[in-house]
């Protein structure tokens, strides 16, 4: 007579190897890991040193040979800005002030106004409408009694 | 010769200290009875041995959120248990295994005893393990391999004590009925 748990664990007996191999490549990983992490980590930094080091010094190096061409390039840019910045006040306002009316203008317009207004209004008083033609009733006949008489 | 050992004599706190050794002891003795759970629930050599393979990799990783020594077999088995989770989450099987697990009735009736199997009720007594629900499956294991208390068990499967409780009243009671009628 056996437990499940006995039933169970000898059922799967045969995994073990492959349950071995697992857990010494994990112990293996982990153990590379805790001793080899602080040596891994000095020899990348020392791997990267010179690299790095290289890297900054042509750097360096280009950025000094064109120094004066970045001073003038910035200078430039510079009093652009500062140009920009002090003519924009300036160019609103005159922009302003070409566009807007004086107010003797306006009122110059305000009265041109009025007067076109006032013709209009005015005229069909002043000039009476032609009187239409008076209508004389015709004969409904063109046969006269003297025209009958003549003939 | 399966290894046991009683849970205060795992070298938990060696292990938290980064000592390979321990986590070597660890995993020897926790190696097969994880296996065992996660192929009952994913009957899957293969991706039954990654799990394993990816439980051990997140022990060591995150052995720090482990409060209790103590626990360390239980919250191994809880790793165990939601890496069989996302694996049925990827093959679209989290439904059915959580409309299994939430299907399971509430009974308060005393849990049967111990179940002893003979030799020739082992086949049949396996093929009714896999004929239960995932949830009753899962702490009848979980009751079995490790003998933990409902309350880790609970712990383990994210289920309320009582729910705990009447699924293994279920389980053994469907296997002990199996093992009573195959009797001679």
């Amino acid at each position: 007579m056996k437990t499940l748990r006995e039933v169970l664990l000898e059922k799967h007996q045969a995994v073990e190897a492959k349950l071995d191999t697992i857990r010494e490549q994990v112990n293996a990983g982990l153990a590379a890991g805790v001793t080899d992490a602080p040596a891994r980590s000095k020899q990348m930094a020392r791997g990267w040193q010179p690299d790095a080091s290289a890297f900054q010094i042509g750097w360096r190096q280009f950025a000094w040979s064109l120094r004066w061409h970045l001073a003038g390039l910035s200078a430039v840019w510079l009093v652009v800005l500062f140009l920009n910045v002090n003519r924009t006040p300036d160019l609103m306002q005159g922009v302003t002030r070409r566009d807007a009316p004086t107010p003797r203008q306006l009122l110059a317009a305000l009265r041109e106004n009025q007067r076109q207004l006032r013709e209009l209004i005015a005229a069909p008083a002043s000039e009476p409408a032609p009187e239409p033609p008076k209508l004389t009733p015709s004969p409904r006949s063109e046969i006269r009694p003297s025209s009958i008489a003549a003939a | 010769m399966l290894v046991v050992a009683e849970p205060e004599q795992l070298p938990v706190p060696q292990a938290r200290a980064g000592d390979p050794a321990a986590w070597d002891i660890l995993f020897r003795r926790y190696q097969l009875p994880l296996y065992v759970y996660v192929f009952e629930l994913v009957h899957d050599e293969q991706a039954s041995l990654d799990i394993v393979q990816e439980i051990f990799i997140n022990a060591t990783r995150h052995l720090g959120s482990l409060r209790e020594d103590g626990k360390f077999g239980s919250w191994l088995f809880g790793i165990a248990h939601q890496k069989c989770l996302q694996r049925w989450r990827k093959q679209g099987r989290e439904a059915t295994a959580m409309e299994e697990f939430a299907a399971t009735p509430v009974d308060s009736e005393d849990d049967p005893a111990e179940l002893l199997i003979r030799a020739e009720q082992e086949a049949e007594v396996m093929k009714l393990l896999n004929q239960l629900p995932v949830a009753q499956r899962s702490v009848l294991l979980l009751h079995f391999i490790e003998d933990f208390p409902l309350e880790d068990i609970a712990a383990v499967t994210g289920a309320a004590l009582g729910t705990v409780k009447s699924r293994l009243h279920y389980a053994k009671k469907a296997l002990k009925k199996l093992i009573e009628e195959a009797a001679p």
